[in-house]
């Protein structure tokens, strides 16, 4: 009998570990801030492949077909600029709410806030949302995505 | 303290893990060579040590066979079905991975108590206690079914929000730890480390069949568990390995099935389905009445 109720508490007690324990790490991330307010909400990219800390990596998010054609900033739904990393950066756009989305980044190296390119063969890195290859250029419907993580490798055709 | 919230990729855990297991088992068997010399100088050694410590190996890739390629697949499959429950939102960094294999700890301890204490799961475990002598290669030493209970025990991770992966690869640093528990070669250690963890001491205790001995000190990589939870016991008398009742033979056959032969006679033997159900579930040393009398329970513990 009081072995049972012995077995009883220690039991619970474990209970009471495991959910204070994950509650504990549920608070411990990166992006605690952000995410606390809206855990599904946003677009979380993961960038690899970066090759070097030199620059920026510079990402544009088209919400329609014809913006993403044009590549063009003015017609982005949101824009950032992150200091390069080496390796893989993480990128949030947290507040982007429905989609679909296509993403459309590039490694800007030298810093002059443009893509550079000699007879349209690139000598940044790049990526896109959807793309299997470096030659791979999707067109929206290929490359949309919807809210969550999403990860895009940099290429770089010069190395 | 950035580094210990940066979120770390899963493949980079598990070559980790890979990487951290390859190495202990490699370590471990220079180790035991450590542990034969001493056992040829202090004249312990022989035919039916060896025959004990190859058993050993034995009914190891046994078991890695089974739960590599039967139960592996299974094993996942069950994880990230659990995962759709999943309570919190927890990443995966240095901090979190920590938190899990406490608590993946504390699972274990649960598990471990579980083989002990109900005779279904008795039955396999029983093998890892089979041996009469203690060191490194009795680590190895598996039953063919160790793998299926933690699935059970571990879940409750899952559904609280670590991942799948995470949760394996806490599960496989708690094992790893206890490897290097199965020698006689290292005394006591430092007192705050006796009382926090477990250590090759504590876990003499846990392979002994001396009646003070008998279900203790179930923790894995902490001993403050039984100390909370009321089962720890300290070595002082020298400890008899091995089980109350021996199984006498070095036949890896034998080894891996004894449990399982046990627990089929004593079912067979039991009379009535209440006795038979308590056979099955019931603690291992609970005997059921003889066939004929007129007590159907016996008295209680
Ligand atoms: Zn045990």
């Amino acid at each position: 009998m009081l072995s049972t109720i012995r077995l009883f508490v220690s039991l619970t007690v474990s209970f009471f570990i495991l959910a204070a324990g994950a509650w504990a790490a549920s608070t411990l991330s990166s992006h605690a801030a952000a995410e606390n307010t809206n855990v599904s909400a946003g677009l979380t990219l993961q960038v690899t492949d970066i090759r070097n800390d030199k620059g920026k990596i510079i990402v544009l998010v088209f919400d329609d077909a014809a913006a993403f054609q044009s590549d063009d900033v003015n017609k982005a739904v949101a824009y950032q600029e992150v200091n390069a990393a080496q390796g893989t950066l993480e990128i949030d756009f947290a507040n982007l709410t429905e989609g679909p989305y296509a993403v459309s980044l590039f490694h800007d190296e030298n810093g002059d806030y443009d893509f550079n390119m000699v007879d349209g063969y690139p000598l940044e890195g790049y990526g896109i949302s959807g793309a299997s290859g470096p030659l791979d250029e999707p067109d929206f419907q290929k490359a949309a995505v919807t809210l969550g993580t999403v990860t895009i490798r940099v290429f770089y055709l010069d190395s | 303290m950035d580094f210990l919230l940066t979120p770390i990729p899963l493949p980079q855990l598990t070559d980790f893990e890979t990487w951290v297991n390859d190495w202990v088992f490699v370590l471990s068997f220079a180790f035991l060579g450590v542990e034969l010399v001493r056992y040829a100088v202090q004249k312990r050694l022989n035919w039916s040590l060896l025959g004990d410590t190859i058993s050993n190996y034995i009914t190891f890739a046994g078991f890695i066979v089974l739960n590599y390629i039967v139960l592996g697949v299974f094993y996942l499959a069950a994880y990230f079905y659990f995962q759709q429950f999943a309570l919190f939102d927890i990443e995966t960094n240095l901090a979190t991975v920590a938190i899990c294999i406490v608590l993946a700890d504390l699972a274990y301890y649960w598990e471990h108590r579980f083989t002990h204490r109900v005779n279904v799961a008795w039955a396999t475990h029983t093998v890892h206690h089979s041996s009469p002598h203690f060191n490194i290669s009795v680590a190895n030493r598996f039953g063919p079914m160790d793998g299926v209970w933690p699935i059970f025990f571990h879940a409750p991770l899952i559904v609280a929000g670590f991942d799948p992966l995470v949760v394996l690869f806490a599960e496989i640093m708690v094992q790893t730890y206890q490897t290097i528990l199965h020698t006689e070669v290292i005394g006591k250690l430092p007192r705050p480390f006796e009382f926090f963890f477990n250590t090759p001491s504590h876990h003499r205790v846990h392979h002994g069949s001396n009646a003070q001995y008998l279900d203790k000190n179930y923790g894995g990589v902490f001993i403050i568990w039984d100390r909370m939870f009321g089962t720890f016991a300290k070595e002082e008398e020298p400890v008899v390995y091995g089980l109350v009742r021996p199984i006498n033979s070095v036949n890896p056959v034998v080894i891996w099935f004894h449990g399982f032969t046990r627990l089929g006679a004593k079912v067979a033997h039991a009379p009535g389905l209440f006795s038979k159900l308590r056979a099955i579930l019931g603690p291992p040393e609970w005997e059921p009445p003889e066939r004929g009398t007129r007590q159907r329970f016996a008295p209680a513990e």
